[in-house]
């Protein structure tokens, strides 16, 4: 539906030839889900809703923190110091920026267990996360699905986009084909420019509107963005006759069980809590149970609490939980059940 | 009585005459007519383009004096161009 509003508002992009009216058209009726909202993901997310996308789901499973702010898009200091989601702040901003267009936040941890309804219902997935096991994963799905989507991955100075296009093309599995499944104890985070991020996901984005318009979409090159020596290249990917998804339709990261766990997040000082089964946590009224001089910020979406002088505890609505300033996974679990468990039990 | 409202935009360039052509069409009422004339041959590209996408009649007439009229009709009882908003 186009309104007087939407077509002053893209007039501009409306006078590109091969946008124009029928592209806004197609840009407004369609719908995109974009997995972590990080860096990448946020930008992706800000670049998408500018343009008139109708549509855009927002997952991320994190909290915004002073050090993601910058890198990020569409994300603020007080968002940092309300420990609110990142989903949810992105949503917000999504809003701002346009009314008109649909969010839909999803403060989750993506996994085999809801990947398939994540992005059942959209025409294109949007890779915003660091995790090469997501990125697998999101893999699996759309070629299960037969959907496209975008593997966008940036780190130092470099990023490489992929737009994957399941039968046609090739797909994230038939050149990265075997994933580094136990890659938690090499667990070597490298920094990256922020530049080099908005560089990556511009190319991503441009992919998505070629796709989105119905134009043609390149999905046989792998291109690489190089912001150190500032170069664009584009690399022909083959499609492999053994990939274990597109080839032989065989989904292991989607066979996966989800198990309760605490496990360190690579790079950082940090535990993630998975809880036994998924909750639907009342975090204010919870707050009002726990000791008042430990509780840091409460909002429907987070409750932070004080461990100790240097490590504190964030729990989302879904039991989830991330422990800072610890890195022993067992001694994480044991502070997650003593706070959090002990008290909940019963009501969930 | 249906009436017809007039938009001289000879001297502008695209996209502000399609902006005025499109707030004008979403005021007028259902029945009245909007004669557009521009002499820049893209706008009447993008102002055929933009009202036929919203479902409403266009006719297009090159007067061969450097400069094209173009009649829109909002014919359409329900049309897809709701009032705009107040904010
Ligand atoms: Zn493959």
């Amino acid at each position: 539906m186009l309104t007087p509003e939407a077509i002053e508002r893209f007039s501009r992009q409306l006078i590109v030839r091969e946008i124009g009216v029928r592209g806004l058209v197609k840009l407004r009726n369609s719908r995109v889900a974009i997995i972590g909202c990080g860096a990448t993901g946020s930008a992706e997310a800000e670049l998408l809703a500018r343009m008139g996308v109708g549509f855009i789901r927002v997952i991320d499973k994190d909290f915004v923190d002073l050090s993601n702010l910058p890198r990020v898009h569409l994300m603020y200091t007080e968002d940092a110091e309300k420990a609110l989601p990142k989903a949810v702040a992105c949503a917000e901003r999504i809003k701002a920026i346009d009314p008109d267009i649909e969010v839909d936040p999803v403060v989750a941890r993506v996994g085999p267990h809801n990947i398939l309804d994540l992005v059942g219902d959209v025409d294109l997935i949007m890779d915003g996360t660091d995790n090469m096991d997501v990125r697998y994963l999101i893999n699996d799905a759309a070629v299960k699905l037969g959907k496209p989507w975008i593997f966008v991955g940036a780190e130092t100075w470099y990023g490489n986009v992929l737009l994957v296009e399941p039968g046609k093309g090739p797909c994230l599995r038939c050149f990265m084909p075997r994933p580094a499944v136990e890659r938690r104890d090499v667990c070597d985070i490298l920094g990256v420019v922020n530049t080099a991020v908005t560089m990556t996901a511009s190319v991503a984005v441009t992919l998505a509107l070629h796709r989105l318009l119905g134009m043609e979409a390149d999905h046989d090159h792998l291109y690489v963005v190089d912001a150190l020596r500032l170069e664009l290249d584009k690399v022909r990917i083959k499609r492999n006759e053994g990939c274990p998804a597109c080839s032989l339709h065989r989904y292991e990261f989607l066979e996966r069980r989800v198990e309760a766990r605490s496990a360190r997040i690579c790079g950082t000082n940090a535990v993630e809590i998975t809880p036994p089964q998924p909750m639907r946590l009342d975090l204010p009224a919870l707050a009002k149970r726990l000791d008042s001089a430990r509780l840091v910020s409460v909002t429907e979406h987070t409750l932070k609490i004080a461990i100790s002088d240097t490590a504190s505890l964030v729990l989302f609505r879904d039991g989830r939980a991330i422990v800072d300033g610890i890195t022993d996974e067992d001694e994480a679990w044991r502070i997650y059940e003593d706070i959090i468990l002990s008290r909940i039990r019963g009501e969930v | 009585m249906a009436r017809e409202h007039v938009l001289d935009v000879r001297g502008e360039d695209c996209p502000g005459p399609l902006v005025k052509v499109v707030r004008k069409i979403a005021r007028m009422p259902v029945g009245d007519r909007l004669r557009v004339l521009t002499d820049v041959e893209e706008c009447v590209r993008l102002i055929r383009e933009t009202v036929e996408a919203i479902d409403l009649r266009i006719d297009v007439n090159d007067t061969g004096e450097g400069y094209w009229v173009m009649v829109i009709e909002k014919n359409l009882a329900k049309p897809r161009l709701p009032p705009r908003r107040k904010s």
